[in-house]
């Protein structure tokens, strides 16, 4: 027999108005997390799709004059390159601080030449980046190995080749490991060879025309990347792409503000039911703990009763808002995204913060009326006969 | 030996015009071992006094001593330990609590003092015992007739062997034939060197006592030996 067995039995015995708090607090806490884990979500989604995209930073050499073209349609002023980039400039890529946010670096050699009596854009990548690069390439047949090429979609067509057929370039004979399904892009009209072949076709042994950078963009900083990529590599132009990226930031920063906004007016409002509810808890006890002060009960020991009785509903709160905020987390994220391939994560750190928060909320809520009780006259219980 | 001295103790509810005096220089002491019966009409001022010697309501004014301890002059978190070491309580409705059994209500004034909950079962088992309800401490107090709360009252007033036992109106909420066994177990209680401090309206509990004071209008009006001590009271 201790304080506790009276807070415990107490609870036993008051199970609706226990509920009761403890739905309060929980809606509170299920609101947080929920919150917490959907916008959480929804950040991994956005990754998960930035990643898709593709290359988010690129590094082009220098330009004299601007490009007089727009949505491919070329109107003269062709810019023209000062120089190609050293090959090997681009492992200092991987000497950046925020070296740990990049993915993949594709380097890209471009050169005309012609194909059975045709011009045509010959580029030379790095196949084993190209998986991370362009994610949503997909070959009919094999990435090209040595003197291969694989055809975009249009050139093929263009030059009447399909996988398995073969042509002359620069006196090698070159054989069609496959063709790209269409992009929608101007990769379609390229001619793609392994990037040391292309290199040595067009005559640009060790250069590169450009590269395409990977960053793992969840929390990276995009415009600090660029600067030290332009700090390691001078003589470079690089540039981040970044409107899709910002603008479902702001977004989703939005949508995070005004969420956090009402699940706090939610938690509060949750923290005033318990307030309420053991104001009138207090004054239902007030014999009983008038009783408990005449026995000898110090005013800390009935504090200590009501405090008790807080903690267990509090954390008791804190578990059922965590499940099921989670689990309205996941619902919204299926009904309201559309994003299967994204699962709310079982965060122990989220179960931590919604326990922390019914307990903050919960003792917030118990000191006053628990300090009414203190305060009670222990002569109470002899004037109620 | 004085075991318990009260000196003027006065008691005053509320400010200027509507102010009430509910006790007026009261004086008395009392002997280790005795049964003392307070009596007086409704709102003579009975329960303000017992509550005053409960260390539950500081008096306006006066000295309230027990064993040399001036009680009042006591912090107000001392003055509960006070409570729980000297004083035990038997009150009218019996003030159970409802959600605990026999056996805990027996043990609360132990639950906020340091023994092995084994020790506390021992003795909330021997104050049962004492008071003929060994067999009922798993119930619950409304699975068990008034009488016997009653009695669990009492075994809870003297888990931690008090020297004083305060009792208000112990009877009054009883049939004769249970109110009469309260009385001899606070008899019997007084007959093991307890101290009973008892209010009641009911002459025949008073004869009990062995000895009386009577309240009128908030002032002591006469402390005499009971009819029980072989002297007739005249107030």
């Amino acid at each position: 027999m201790n304080l506790l067995t009276i807070a415990r039995k107490n609870l036993a015995r008051r199970k609706g108005k226990a509920a009761f708090i403890t739905a309060g607090l929980a809606v509170g806490a299920a609101t947080v997390v929920a919150v917490a884990a959907f916008v959480g979500s929804m950040q991994a989604d956005i990754n998960h799709k930035l990643e898709q995209y593709g290359a988010n930073i690129l590094i082009m050499p220098e330009v004299k004059s601007l490009g007089l073209n727009y949505a491919g349609i070329q109107l003269g002023g062709v810019s023209v390159a000062t120089r190609e980039i050293p090959q090997e400039e681009l492992a200092l890529i991987h000497t950046i601080k925020n070296k740990a946010n990049i993915a993949a670096v594709s380097p890209l050699v471009l050169g005309a030449v012609a194909v059975n009596g045709r011009e045509v854009l010959l580029a030379g990548v790095d196949f084993s980046a190209v998986g991370i690069i362009k994610p949503w390439w997909k070959a009919d047949g094999a990435f090209p190995v040595g003197d291969q090429a694989l055809l975009g979609s249009e050139a093929a067509r263009h030059l009447s080749l399909s996988q398995g057929g073969g042509f002359s370039l620069s006196g090698r004979e070159i054989r069609v490991s496959g063709v790209l399904a269409s992009t929608g892009s101007q990769d379609d009209n390229l001619v793609f060879m392994p990037l040391a072949e292309a290199q040595t076709i067009l005559g640009k042994e060790g250069l590169v025309t450009m590269a395409e950078v990977a960053a793992l963009c969840g929390a990276c900083p995009v415009d600090e990347m660029v600067n030290q990529i332009a700090e390691k590599i001078p003589g470079v132009k690089v540039m981040a792409i970044r409107q899709v990226v910002q603008g479902r930031m702001d977004t989703l920063d939005k949508i995070k503000g005004l969420s956090w906004g009402v699940s706090g007016v939610v938690a509060v409002v949750g923290a005033m039911v318990m307030l309420v509810t053991m104001m009138g808890s207090v004054r239902e006890r007030t014999r009983e703990i008038g009783v408990l002060r005449a026995v000898g009960f110090r005013k800390s020991h009935v504090v200590k009763v009501l405090l008790a009785e807080a903690v267990a509903l509090s954390v008791l709160a804190g578990v059922v808002g965590w499940v099921v905020g989670l689990a309205g987390a996941q619902a919204a994220l299926v009904f309201l995204v559309d994003a299967n391939h994204v699962r709310v994560a079982l965060d122990p750190l989220l179960a931590a913060v919604s326990v922390g928060l019914t307990l903050v909320l919960g003792m917030a809520a118990t000191a006053y009326p628990a300090w009414q009780a203190a305060r009670l006259d222990p002569g109470m219980a002899l004037r109620a006969l | 030996m004085e075991h318990i001295v009260a000196q003027g103790l006065s008691r005053r509810y509320g400010t200027g015009h509507t102010a009430v005096d509910a006790l007026l220089d009261v004086s008395f002491s009392i002997n280790s071992g005795e049964f003392v019966a307070v009596m007086g009409e409704s709102g003579a001022g009975k329960s303000t006094l017992l509550s005053l010697l409960g260390a539950m309501n500081p008096p306006t004014s006066g000295r309230y001593v027990v064993d040399g301890i001036d009680v009042y002059g006591l912090p107000s978190e001392k003055r509960a330990d006070f409570r729980r070491e000297y004083l035990g309580f038997v009150f009218q409705s019996q003030n159970l609590v409802p959600y605990l059994t026999l056996a805990e209500n027996v043990m609360l004034p132990l639950a906020v003092v340091k023994e092995s909950s084994r020790k506390k079962r021992e003795m909330a088992r021997a104050a049962l015992e004492r008071v003929g309800l060994e067999d009922l401490g798993h119930r619950l107090p409304d699975e068990v007739s008034g009488g016997e709360c009653g009695r669990a009252a009492i075994a809870r007033a003297v888990v931690n062997q008090p020297p004083v036992i305060l009792a208000d109106e112990p009877t009054g909420s009883l049939d004769s034939a249970t109110g009469t066994r309260i009385m001899k177990l606070l008899a019997d209680l007084n007959g093991q060197g307890s101290t009973i401090i008892m209010v009641t309206h009911s002459e025949a509990s008073a004869e009990y006592a062995n000895r009386l004071i009577r309240i009128v209008d908030g002032r002591l009006a006469r402390s005499a030996h009971s009819p029980k001590a072989g002297v007739l009271l005249v107030c």
